[in-house]
């Protein structure tokens, strides 16, 4: 047990599944602190992050950069922040009601654009996402793509700017001290408002790497569009297999698939609950257990 | 700018508040229909009907509404003390779990006890499960001053998690074919629909008895006062000698009860097991509920069955029109939004510098 813990944290390609998994917590929470500092709780980063993501996304999707996408992403965050701002900053609105009503309905208008856009896809739309930077010759990071360094960047930036300058000392001063800002002739209102929009923008890049580098598509709904499809092939005889490793399989549908298709996620793969997942590979044995999971490629 | 309270404190603009704010939310959600390419008086007018045009439709609307008054007074009740609850879906799930333990478990006959019995005690012991859950961010709060909207927030996705490790361990059902969901629950103990052929339970009844609960603890007990009293202002009410914090306290147990109520009623009056989507975010929702009924026990009721209508009657206009149903969760969060709004610029009007 101990040992096995010890050789799971010594493998590289799990400490390159933590920089994967952790560059769009980095990249929110970054948001998230900025906003927490200027005084005022962003409960819509779960929102604001689909947005980016779907944005972002659309974006290259329809032959734009992918670093377009990232700064579309990003402006639709800072969108949304600026939303947030006129509710909580000007009209002085409770901020956690302010942030789930924000969270509804960006989640709400991406879906409702998507569906729009893409009225019945069954498998979603995919783009080339970002490439990992081989050319860095960095044992774990070379397996990341370009916005997982652009998050390692901006925490010292980030922290530069909130302890060294002018601006981050009023930002802070906004959080702690309302009073002192105005004392000192500037306007709280003003800082807040571009504290919540810069933070929200962050939460968009955010989510624009859940769609452009960590996947290739988006498609936060598209579990639920599906289930109806997949209940009356469930039903079927061929269904069987996946029955048997349903919690293993529709739970974690963000699992890498490591059946050799393009796509990054499990629930992305064509070949859905046949190949993706181990225990319902035709080639594997039906048992699941942690000793007879495969390896991460990469 | 500026807020600036109003000189005179007129009702009528009080009154006109959420006029504005469905007008607002009718107008902008007007803009996505057209945008959809769909006649917005149309899409309206069938939204109207797939919610409230018919038997059927009423059936369905006060199925969905059910859970969303229960979660909504959840919420209204800890909001009026001030005790801001974001975990009504953590803790309807933990009902719903003490529920099927309670019901489900050996098919409820595990207790030897019989039906009459076992039908109180299984919506105590969902009653108690939300409370207790709730407890936990009171306690945090009242003891350490804990900011509850970040722990009950975060219970939420620990009760779900909780949910998927007993759904694969004791309470998962073996009958299922590998679905992920619990033991069924004793037929007995399962609330009978309350017209022929149609779904709408008797937890209806339920629900609409504990708003009416609510309503006379809020205005005829002391309870009731000093809830209001101490979410008016705290200081205040600690100067004329309340206990702040067991008032708290008492809120929160009631708030996990009504929420864990929703999570039995739920599942002996819908589902009869608990899946890991057996609620499509009935807690937040019920957020928005407490919120766009002014926090008021009774408005709970109603606003409930029209936001209700709202989902229901989306899907047929989806199918009709081809609008995305999508359309329906945007009209509930610009309706939050706008009723937000426009309930403060009818106490504060602003005053540009």
């Amino acid at each position: 047990m101990i040992h096995d813990l010890f050789t799971i944290f010594a493998a590289q390609s799990f400490w390159i599944a933590v920089l994967r998994i952790g560059t769009p917590l980095i990249l929110g929470t970054l948001g998230v602190l900025l906003c927490e500092r200027c005084g005022v709780l962003n409960l819509g980063i779960e929102g604001i992050m689909v947005a980016g993501a779907y944005t972002g996304w659309l974006a290259v999707y329809h032959g734009a950069n992918l670093w377009v996408g990232v700064l579309v992403g990003a402006a639709t965050g800072a969108a949304f922040g600026l939303l947030h701002a006129l509710l909580t900053v000007g009209l002085a609105l409770a901020q956690h009601v302010v942030g789930l009503g924000i969270t509804l309905l960006a989640t709400s208008l991406a879906s409702f654009s998507y569906r729009l856009h893409f009225p019945r896809v069954t498998t979603p739309p995919t783009i080339q996402p970002f490439a990992e930077m081989h050319w860095l010759h960095i044992p774990v990071l070379s397996a990341q793509t370009p916005l997982t360094l652009l998050a390692l960047v901006l925490v010292p930036l980030v922290g530069y700017g909130l302890y060294r300058t002018p601006a981050g000392l009023a930002l802070r001063m906004a959080g702690e001290n309302p009073a002192v800002v105005e004392a000192q002739g500037l306007s709280v209102y003003a800082v807040r408002t571009l504290a919540l929009a810069a933070g929200s923008a962050l939460m968009g890049v955010a989510g624009a790497y859940l769609t452009l580098s960590e996947f290739n598509a988006f498609f936060s709904t598209w579990s639920m569009d599906a289930a109806g499809s997949a209940w009356r092939w469930w039903s079927s005889p061929r269904g069987g297999r996946a029955r048997r490793c349903w919690g293993h399989c529709s739970s974690r549908p963000l699992m890498p698939c490591n059946c050799g298709c393009s796509n990054r996620a499990a629930a992305l793969c064509p070949t859905r609950f046949s190949s993706c997942c181990p225990m319902c590979s035709p080639s594997s044995p039906l048992s699941w257990s942690p000793a007879a999971r495969p390896t991460r490629r990469r | 700018m500026q807020l600036v309270p109003y000189a005179d404190s007129s009702r009528w603009r009080l009154v006109l508040a959420p006029v504005w704010a469905l007008a607002a939310t009718l107008v902008l959600s007007a803009l996505l229909i057209a945008w959809a390419h769909a006649p917005v008086g149309r899409a309206y007018a069938l939204l109207l009907q797939g919610a409230f045009g018919s038997r059927f439709a009423w059936s369905e609307t006060l199925t969905r509404a059910t859970p969303l008054i229960l979660t909504g007074l959840a919420v209204a009740v800890a909001f009026r003390a001030r005790l801001f609850n974001i975990g009504a879906e953590g803790q309807l799930y933990a009902g719903a779990l003490a529920a099927v333990a309670v019901g489900g478990l050996h098919g409820g006959t595990g207790w030897n006890l019989p039906v009459v019995i076992l039908f109180p005690a299984m919506l105590a012991a969902a009653a108690l499960a939300g409370a207790l859950l709730l407890l936990v961010p009171a306690l945090l709060k009242t003891r350490f001053g804990v900011d509850e909207v970040v722990t009950t927030l975060l219970l939420n996705f620990i009760a779900l998690l909780l949910v998927s490790l007993l759904l694969d361990g004791p309470l998962k059902d073996p009958g299922a074919m590998g679905w992920p969901q619990s033991v069924a629950l004793n037929p007995a103990l399962e609330m009978a629909p309350l017209l022929a052929k149609l779904r709408v339970s008797s937890g209806l009844l339920v629900a609409v008895a504990v708003a009416l609960v609510v309503y006379v603890l809020n205005q005829h007990t002391v309870l009731g006062f000093e809830m209001r009293a101490v979410g008016a202002n705290a200081v205040a009410a600690r100067f004329a000698g309340m206990p702040v914090g067991r008032v708290v306290l008492k809120t929160a147990l009631l708030s996990g009860a009504i929420a864990g109520l929703a999570g039995a009623v739920e599942v002996a009056g819908r589902t009869t097991y608990v899946t890991l989507d057996m609620s499509p975010g009935y807690g937040y929702t019920g957020i928005v509920i407490a919120v766009l009924a002014g926090l008021h026990p009774l408005g709970v009721v109603a606003v409930a069955i029209f936001i209700a209508g709202i989902l229901i009657g989306a899907d047929g206009m989806s199918r009709t029109l081809g609008v995305p149903t999508y359309l329906a969760d945007v009209m509930v969060a610009i309706a939050l939004l706008a009723m937000l709004t426009s309930t403060m610029l009818a106490r504060y009007r602003i005053r540009w510098r």
